[in-house]
């Protein structure tokens, strides 16, 4: 809270605006609103009329929408007739259908290359929860708190286990372990970036956690800027009729 | 622990105590072996620097049976450990020695097959394949009663030392540090400072026993004077020739980096400036025709810093001022042993990968200038990316700013697979011909 603080501080200096109690709890109000959306999306996600791949661009535009764009984007989608939703269904691009598809959880940083969800669709797998740091980790609680600078630091620090916070490898794995479970996902996929350090230390730990408890992973590791190789599809596809 | 393994504690580290010294007292009879053309001896000091590093590792090897141990950062806030008898292990200068020793393939092999990318650094595979294959040049590493990690050097040592709590199931006391561009906030030093204190019971639990202030505030002097002591050696890099190189330094800071708290620490690098002022008395120089003098940023290359000293010495090239060494002496003066857990706070906020990309920068523009240096070699190094990150901006502004040629060199600190000796050697040569040599 003091880090807000001071950060505000600067900010103030830097812009010569200072933002009253009421301003602070305003904009965090609003951001907390936004992200009750995101938990919306989530909960909702199997019978959202989109294809995974939009999904998964609406969420990522919580990193950088403005809070209120988000909540109209994500309260829109939410609205969607049921009716799309269904012929989306039919035609096997949308989130649900979960018993024509393979359910699976992915984990990393981002989900990028994008171009994953893709080649899920076409493999006939539907990825039923993430643990990805810019998206599943992201879902903060909202904080009661009246001090904006203490509100703020409560509900990052309340997130999901996340590597990027330096949270025990065992928080890690029990959050991943239920989460496959409650999702009914068959198996993680770790999509890694290259590099990627906060990930990368925790993953033999996880995958040695997850295989104890039955839940089957695959590790796979991308570069940000490279499009999706044909191996990672070869090894998506193997690990996915390994599930099946 | 029983009476036996105390006594087959005394009788291990007492015997190897004595075998070292013997070792130290031949050694520093015998001529050196490989003598070079072009740089001179090596300090008459290196025995007793060699036999306080394999001390150190002896007195590992049978911890276990005697005392508690703790495995700790390079940059963590140690002397309250210290202060309380702990056994303390540096994975990161385990992990250094295993790079002078050359086996950092073989153990770095065992990490990335059991999962551990390699694009993590390599100070971690190395220790991490040690930990999982029990291998290492030391005979044996003492297992951690109690990890303690300062995330004041970089945040892998973060997730580093959650794997090694996995692995090992003991606690592990992390002090966060928060980042800081100029000075620490009060309410940053206060926070460290609770950190600390919150510390000290868990530590305290393991050990068995009680903090003696006392003792602690005499850690922390111990730490404070080998600090200056360091400090003063390395500007003697000032004189013309220098009497010691970087090469030197990478060399004799282990005792600064793992034994600070320690009053024989003290009593080395006293001595070790007694004969570093006798060089300058005597005019001997480290280069022994020395014609240019340059500054060495980041980690060393440690499986290489004889192939560096000797290709650069035979050129008349001395590197004599380094961001890293220096890092272990420019906080001296912030330490406090009358104030040990506010300073200590405060000391341990500041190091030099704990501040802005500008303070580095300043610190090699005041270096160019107090040792009245020719040139900068920027080691780019792929395993330390907080040290790393910035030095292209930071070469140029040294071109630019400071008029001098600065040289980017891609390596990697420890694993020798990231190291391209023709790409180096020729990159090396250039530059050294751009010096006007």
């Amino acid at each position: 809270a003091d880090e807000f603080k001071s950060l505000y501080l600067r900010l103030v200096e830097l812009t010569d605006r200072a933002p009253s109690h009421g301003d602070l709890m305003e904009c965090i109000r609003t951001d907390e609103a936004a992200d009750a959306r995101l938990v919306d999306l989530y909960r909702c996600r199997a019978d959202l009329p989109i294809a995974q791949i939009d999904f998964y661009r609406i969420v990522r535009s919580r990193e950088y929408l403005p809070a209120e764009t988000f909540s109209e984007i994500a309260g829109a989608t939410l609205a969607r007739p049921e009716r799309s939703r269904r012929m989306l269904a039919q035609n096997g691009r949308a989130q649900g259908t979960p018993l024509q598809k393979v359910p699976i959880l992915l984990s990393g940083i981002v989900p990028e290359p994008m171009t994953i969800f893709d080649a899920l669709d076409q493999m006939g797998a539907a990825v039923v929860a993430d643990d990805f740091a810019g998206c599943g980790r992201r879902l903060y609680p909202a904080s009661t708190r009246d001090d904006p600078f203490q509100r703020m630091a409560e509900r990052i620090l309340a997130a999901p286990p996340d590597s990027t916070r330096g949270s025990a490898i065992e928080a890690r794995l029990e959050y991943l372990a239920r989460l496959a479970q409650t999702s009914g996902a068959r198996g993680v996929v770790f999509y890694d970036v290259k590099f990627c350090e906060p990930e990368l230390f925790y993953l033999p730990a996880l995958r040695k956690g997850l295989q104890d408890a039955g839940i089957p992973s695959l590790a796979v590791e991308v570069d940000l800027n490279d499009p999706l190789s044909k191996q990672v599809v070869t090894r998506l596809e193997a690990f996915l009729e390994m599930i099946t | 622990m029983s009476v036996a393994q105390s006594l087959r504690y005394y009788a291990g580290t007492n015997l190897g105590r004595a075998a070292l010294r013997l070792n130290r007292w031949r050694a520093e009879r015998t001529t050196p072996r490989r003598k070079s053309e072009y740089l001179a001896p090596p300090l008459k000091i290196s025995p007793r620097t060699k036999e306080l590093i394999a001390r150190h590792y002896l007195e590992g090897r049978y911890a276990n049976l005697h005392r508690k141990v703790a495995w700790v950062t390079s940059g963590a806030p140690v002397e309250l450990l210290k202060a309380l008898d702990f056994y303390v292990l540096y994975p990161e200068n385990h992990a250094a020695l295993c790079g002078t020793a050359r086996v950092v393939e073989d153990l770095a092999t065992e990490a990335e097959r059991a999962g551990y990318s390699s694009d993590i650094c390599s100070y971690a595979r190395t220790d991490i394949g040690a930990m999982l294959s029990g291998k290492t040049p030391v005979g044996r590493l003492p297992k951690p009663d109690v990890l303690f990690a300062c995330t004041n050097i970089c945040q892998t040592v973060l997730w580093w030392y959650r794997v090694l709590a996995h692995h090992f199931n003991v606690p592990l006391i992390v002090i966060d540090t928060p980042f800081i561009y100029t000075q620490a906030a009060d309410h940053a030093v206060e926070f460290v400072k609770r950190q600390l204190e919150e510390a000290i019971p868990i530590a305290e639990r393991v050990a068995g026993k009680s903090l003696d202030e006392r003792r602690l505030k005499a850690t922390t002097r111990l730490s404070k004077l080998a600090s200056e002591l360091w400090l003063e050696i390395m500007a003697r890099g000032k004189h013309r020739p220098a009497p010691i190189s970087v090469f030197d330094q990478f060399i004799q800071m282990a005792p600064i980096v793992e034994m600070r708290g320690d009053a024989f620490t003290v009593d080395f690098y006293a001595a070790m400036l007694k004969e570093v002022d006798e060089r300058i008395a005597r005019g001997i120089g480290v280069v022994k025709e020395e014609k240019k003098r340059l500054l060495w940023d980041n980690l060393p290359i440690w499986y290489r810093l004889r192939y560096l000293g000797e290709f650069l010495g035979a050129r008349g090239v001395a590197i004599v001022a380094s961001t890293y060494t220096n890092a272990w002496g420019e906080l001296a003066s912030l330490i406090d042993p009358d104030r040990p857990l506010e300073s200590g706070a405060r000391t341990y906020l500041h190091p030099i990968l704990n501040r802005g990309a500008g303070y580095k920068l300043a610190t090699m523009k005041r270096m160019v200038v107090d040792y009245q240096l020719d040139g900068a070699i920027l080691h780019s190094d792929r395993s330390c990316k907080p040290y790393s990150i910035g030095q292209v901006d930071q070469r140029d502004r040294l071109q630019r700013e400071e008029d001098i040629p600065a040289l980017l060199l891609e390596a990697d600190h420890n694993d020798p697979r990231a190291f391209s000796e023709q790409q180096v050697a020729n990159r090396l040569e250039t530059f050294v011909e751009m010096l006007g040599v």
